[in-house]
This record gives structure tokens, C-alpha cells and sequence, in this order.
């Protein structure tokens, strides 16, 4: 691999959140989105997308769930890695915790990666086409899953609170370590 | 089915008549894309059987390690969807189906301890009939016969996806993909009866480029498709007019030069004084009944036929304004303006490069070409959008689906949605 040429990555994904609330769908809806103006700079709208300043919203849906509360869903894509940390600290302002998978996609060197992900690891496990770990980062606990036939990296990781998304935890940051670790560049 | 596994186990699978795009829901934002094609080596040779790995069927990224002579691509080399039905008899058709389905999910599969399956969402195309989605459900009750990798399937229409990507209930979604295009009117759920199909898509348009590549003196060259299609996408134009369009290019054609370079080799294309021709590729794809293209038919370029699969006719020819017209017109009343009010364009055959600033008036973009042949057949209040990345916006719709339907919503066959449990 050409180390002198970094690989670039396209980052896109889900945050996921649970709400707990009497509004409507519609109002609880429409106060996410304000959420994300205030804390994001927002472009623009376009097909039912959200452009943003570092990347795009392009669908946030809200489902119920039997006990009545909701889940929000907020997929994302070309994100950068500031606002991956604008996403999640903004929702962690307002909501309890979240959940975030998050893809990128690039050529990286992928056995690089494996060496790290398998240093240290709770849990490592490696198919014919894909490998997986489970690992400490900081005080983080990650799981990532690698596809290298595919150029495909994906991180899974909880955020509690807004402490969470502080340097070095931050999901932008994590992304960031890994896209290094396989010679790449956000 | 919580949503904790949903997040982790979703599954989209957009079987589309040339490419087939899969992957689970931690792609992001972008599936894994093989043609959707299968190749039937033959076996019976000693190089197969002394050195090869004999397989049935090849799909996938090893497809062109295994091609034989040119004679056996058209017997052995089969493209199941190429119309967006499938016979229900044509069993190799079918195993390609099957194979192709195994691989994506082979693909993705896990090492997680709680994987118990993908909640797997498969797009078919809008005019597919019932039969097909029997059959796309006993397939995948065979590969979990073998291996477990399904939960729970549900199957959706390709515009109802796009619908379902973009959150739009009512709307016209035209869906053009490399083999066709559908065009098709929503309200809360495909109208069956409206749909118009065109047998025309992104791979027409290769053709008559190929052709003007040919005039160039490309011969060689425009006979390699992967070819043909960087240089359709580099040097296709939209033509606003398309007669002013060509008359100005024709009278300037150094204003729309545009060099294009095959990367990793010497080779470079240059339309000199042939630069009108650029909006020959263009207007193609939305209206090829100018006369200009007679003399492509008749030197040899495939004329769009209409054909008859079932009870539907495909038209060639029909332009796509006349097409969205006939579409919405099978709609009530009430209900026209809304489907004109929210067209939502999908499918890689709308992915076109902005034309630079010089050429506004002259080239446009799709959304801006319905809306002129919209408005030549007195059609104005229009609202024409294009989606983001349109070749992924099937698959995206069908993550996004397989997400938000909730686990006790049990398939019905006269509704045709909810889940069938393969517990």
C-alpha cells in the first residue's frame, strides 16, 4: 500500500435514542430537528435529506414502541468526524443515551487494523470474509466489525452521557484513531 | 425481534435487472453492488475437473475468471431480472436468484453469539407478480435449510422503497435502472393499476453511445461496456432543446469540448467537431423519437422494442413525460395534482453530472428535462425531485423499512407486507 497517498473514507451511518414522551410524533419530530439546527450549522433541505455543515441527515424516523415511549432513528451519511461529535453530544444534551453504528468505507490497510483490534481485545473472532472484535478504548467499549472485501469498517459503540463525547471518547475521535490505524485520513 | 437486533441484523436486497445491491444495516449508507448475473461454467472439461474448483453457478466479483468462449455467454451468462420479472418455470433463472441471495448473505454474516438470522427486506421491481414473491420466500426458506442466516423476510416494490427512503406517501416514483424504467404512482402504496413500464434504462443509452463512439473511430473500444459507460457518463449531455441544443453545438463545438481520459491508460477521447453529439446520449434516454436517431437504428442500434412479459406492455419508445402522464392519469382525479405535486427520481439512469455554467440554457439536469417535457404536454405544477445517490435509494428504503415495520406485523398476502418468520 502507498502510505504517502492517505486514504480518503466516506463515513455514514445510525444514531439511535429512546424518548420518552406525551408529544405527538409530529412535534417530537420536528423538536430533534431543531435540536440539530441549534447545534449543528444546517445548509439546507433537499429530497427529504437534511444537508448540514460536515455532513448529511438523510432520514430520521421516530417508532413506537410497545410500552409507549419512542425510538428515534437518525441515519446519517458523508459525515465528517465534528459532527459525528455535534450528533451525538447534541442528542445526549436532551436524551439519555445512545447508540451509534457507524460505517466507513475506504481502502485501508486492513491487517493493520486487525493487529490493533486483536491487541488487547475481549473478544475476537475471524471469518473467511469479515473479522470482529470487542474492545476497550479508553474507558469505551467498542465493537468493531471489518469486511475487508467489501473496504468496509463498521464501529458500534453506547454513549451515556455528554462526558462521553469529549476527547478522547468521542465517536469522532474513535473514527478517526481507526481511519489512522489503517493509514487513511477523515 | 427488539430493535437492538434490528440495528444490528437488518438486511436489505434490492434485485435490480442489472445489478443486484445487498448488505446489512451497519453498510451505512452504501450496499455492496454485483451485477445481477450468473454464469453456468461448464464442468465437463479436464482443466475444470484436474485443476478448477467445479461450481454449478458463478456470481458475483469471480464471474469474469470463469467466462468461456463468447458463443457460450449468451446460453450460459444469465441476467434473471433483465425485465424485472422472472418466468416462473425458468429454474436456472431462479438458481441465479438463489445464489445470488446466498452470496450477499454470506457476505455479511456474523461471528456474534446472538445472530439468530437477518430480518432480510427484498425489493422487487413494482410489476413483479404475486408468483415472484412466493418464490423469493421459498428461496429463502431453502438457503436457511442449510444455514441459518434468516429470521424474517418481508418483500417491498422498488418505488414504494424510494417512497419509504425519501418519506414521501404520496408521489410519482420514476425508477430507472440499467434494463427498464417504472413509472409509478403512490398513495400510502404502489397503485398497481397506474404503473406504466418503459423498456428502456441506463443500458440503452450505452448502446447508442457505443455507437457514437464507433463513429469516432472507437470501434475497438465500444465494444468494452465498463468502457462505454465511463465515456457515457463523462461526455452525456441533457439537452434543454434538443434540436437548439445540437444547432448551437454544431455552430460551436469548442464550446462544449470536453476531454476525456480513460485513467491507467494512454487512451483519450476527443469529440473535435463532434461535440453535438454529446446530447445525442441525453436525450436519448428521455425521449428517443427525434429523427436524428433513425439513422442510428438503421445502421444498427437496437431500436427500444415494446414487449409483452404477462399482462403488461413495456413500451420502447414512449418519452418519459407521456409516460408520467399515462401514469397519473390511471389515478383518480382527486388525486393527480398530488402525484404531480412530488416526482421522485431514482435509479443509476439519472445519474448525471451537473453541466457546467457555460452551457446553462443549452444542457440541463434530469429533474429540469421532466419538467420541460412535463410542460410541452401543458403539465406545470410540477414538483420534480431528484433523490441523493439515486442508484442506492432502493436499498436505502428497504433498511430503513426493515427497521421501522414492527416485529409482530405477520405478512399478508392480500396486503403484501409484514414479516414471515422463518423461526
Amino acid at each position: 500500500m502507498n502510505q504517502s497517498k492517505k486514504i480518503k473514507s466516506i463515513i455514514s451511518g445510525q444514531v439511535i435514542f429512546n424518548i420518552v414522551t406525551k408529544e405527538s410524533k409530529l412535534i417530537q419530530f420536528e423538536n430533534i430537528l431543531e435540536l440539530f439546527k441549534q447545534n449543528l450549522k444546517f445548509l439546507r433541505k433537499k429530497t427529504g435529506a437534511y444537508i448540514f455543515s460536515g455532513g448529511i441527515i438523510s432520514n430520521l424516523d421516530l417508532i413506537e414502541n410497545n410500552n409507549g415511549s419512542l425510538t428515534a432513528s437518525i441515519r446519517f451519511n458523508k459525515a465528517k468526524p465534528f459532527f459525528l461529535d455535534n450528533l451525538t453530544s447534541a442528542t445526549l444534551s436532551n436524551f439519555n443515551k445512545n447508540s451509534l453504528s457507524c460505517s466507513m468505507k475506504g481502502n485501508f490497510d486492513f491487517d493493520r487494523i486487525k493487529n490493533y483490534l486483536k491487541d488487547g481485545s475481549d473478544w475476537f473472532e475471524e471469518t473467511k470474509k469479515s473479522y470482529s472484535a470487542k474492545k476497550r478504548y479508553d474507558k469505551k467499549k467498542i465493537h468493531v466489525t471489518v469486511y475487508p472485501g467489501m473496504a468496509l469498517l463498521n464501529l458500534m459503540c453506547e454513549f451515556n452521557d455528554k462526558e462521553d463525547t469529549l476527547d478522547p471518547n468521542s465517536p469522532g475521535r474513535i473514527i478517526k484513531n481507526l481511519s489512522r490505524i489503517g493509514g487513511g485520513t477523515t | 425481534m427488539s430493535l437492538d437486533y434490528k440495528q444490528k441484523y437488518s438486511f436489505g436486497a434490492d434485485y435490480g435487472t442489472s445489478y443486484f445491491k445487498f448488505g446489512s444495516i451497519l453498510c451505512g449508507e452504501e450496499p455492496k453492488m454485483i451485477e445481477n448475473r450468473g454464469y453456468f461454467p461448464r464442468n465437463d472439461n479436464i482443466m475444470h475437473n484436474a485443476f478448477g474448483e467445479t461450481k454449478d453457478i458463478v456470481v458475483g466479483d469471480e464471474v469474469p475468471l470463469y467466462l468461456q468462449a463468447k458463443e457460450d455467454l449468451t446460453e450460459n451468462l444469465i441476467y434473471p431480472m433483465k425485465n424485472g420479472i422472472i418466468e416462473k418455470n425458468n429454474s436456472r433463472a431462479w438458481d441465479v436468484v438463489k445464489t445470488i441471495s446466498l452470496y450477499g448473505l454470506e457476505a455479511f454474516e456474523p461471528t456474534d453469539n446472538d445472530f439468530e438470522g437477518f430480518n432480510i427486506v427484498a425489493s422487487l421491481s413494482s410489476i413483479a407478480p404475486r408468483y415472484m414473491y412466493e418464490k423469493i420466500f421459498q428461496i429463502y426458506k431453502e438457503i436457511n435449510k442449510k444455514r441459518k442466516l434468516i429470521k424474517a423476510a418481508t418483500v417491498i416494490s422498488q418505488p414504494l422503497s424510494v417512497a419509504i427512503a425519501h418519506k414521501v406517501t404520496t408521489c410519482t416514483v420514476i425508477e430507472s435502472g440499467h434494463g427498464n424504467t417504472q413509472v409509478c404512482p403512490i398513495s400510502h402504496y404502489p397503485i398497481r393499476n397506474a404503473i406504466v413500464p418503459i423498456n428502456r434504462g441506463g443500458g440503452d443509452a450505452n448502446s447508442i453511445t457505443a455507437e457514437i463512439l464507433k463513429d469516432l473511430g472507437y470501434s475497438d473500444l465500444a465494444r468494452e461496456e465498463a468502457f462505454v459507460l465511463r465515456a457515457k457518463e463523462k461526455l452525456g449531455l441533457i439537452p434543454v432543446d434538443f434540436e437548439k441544443s445540437v444547432a448551437k453545438a454544431k455552430k460551436h463545438p469548442k464550446k462544449f469540448k470536453n476531454k476525456f481520459k480513460i485513467p491507467g491508460t494512454r487512451i483519450v477521447v476527443e469529440l473535435e467537431e463532434n461535440t453535438w453529439t454529446r446530447f445525442l446520449i441525453g436525450e436519448y434516454v428521455f425521449d428517443p423519437n427525434h429523427e436524428l436517431f433513425t439513422s442510428y437504428f438503421k445502421r444498427g442500434l437496437p431500436k427500444p422494442k415494446d414487449i409483452r412479459i404477462g399482462d403488461l406492455l413495456f413500451k420502447g419508445m414512449l418519452d418519459f413525460g407521456e409516460a408520467i402522464i399515462e401514469a397519473v392519469e390511471r389515478c383518480p382525479v382527486e388525486l393527480q395534482p398530488h402525484l404531480y405535486r412530488n416526482i421522485l427520481l431514482s435509479g443509476g439512469n439519472f445519474c448525471w453530472e451537473q453541466p457546467s455554467i457555460q452551457l446553462k440554457g443549452l444542457a440541463t439536469s434530469a429533474n429540469s428535462k421532466i419538467k420541460l417535457l412535463l410542460r410541452k404536454k401543458g403539465i406545470t405544477n410540477v414538483n420534480i425531485s431528484m433523490t441523493n445517490e439515486p442508484q442506492y435509494s432502493v436499498w436505502r428504503g428497504t433498511i430503513i423499512y426493515g427497521y421501522a415495520v414492527p416485529e409482530n406485523y405477520n405478512w399478508s398476502w392480500d396486503q403484501l407486507e409484514g414479516w414471515i418468520s422463518f423461526d
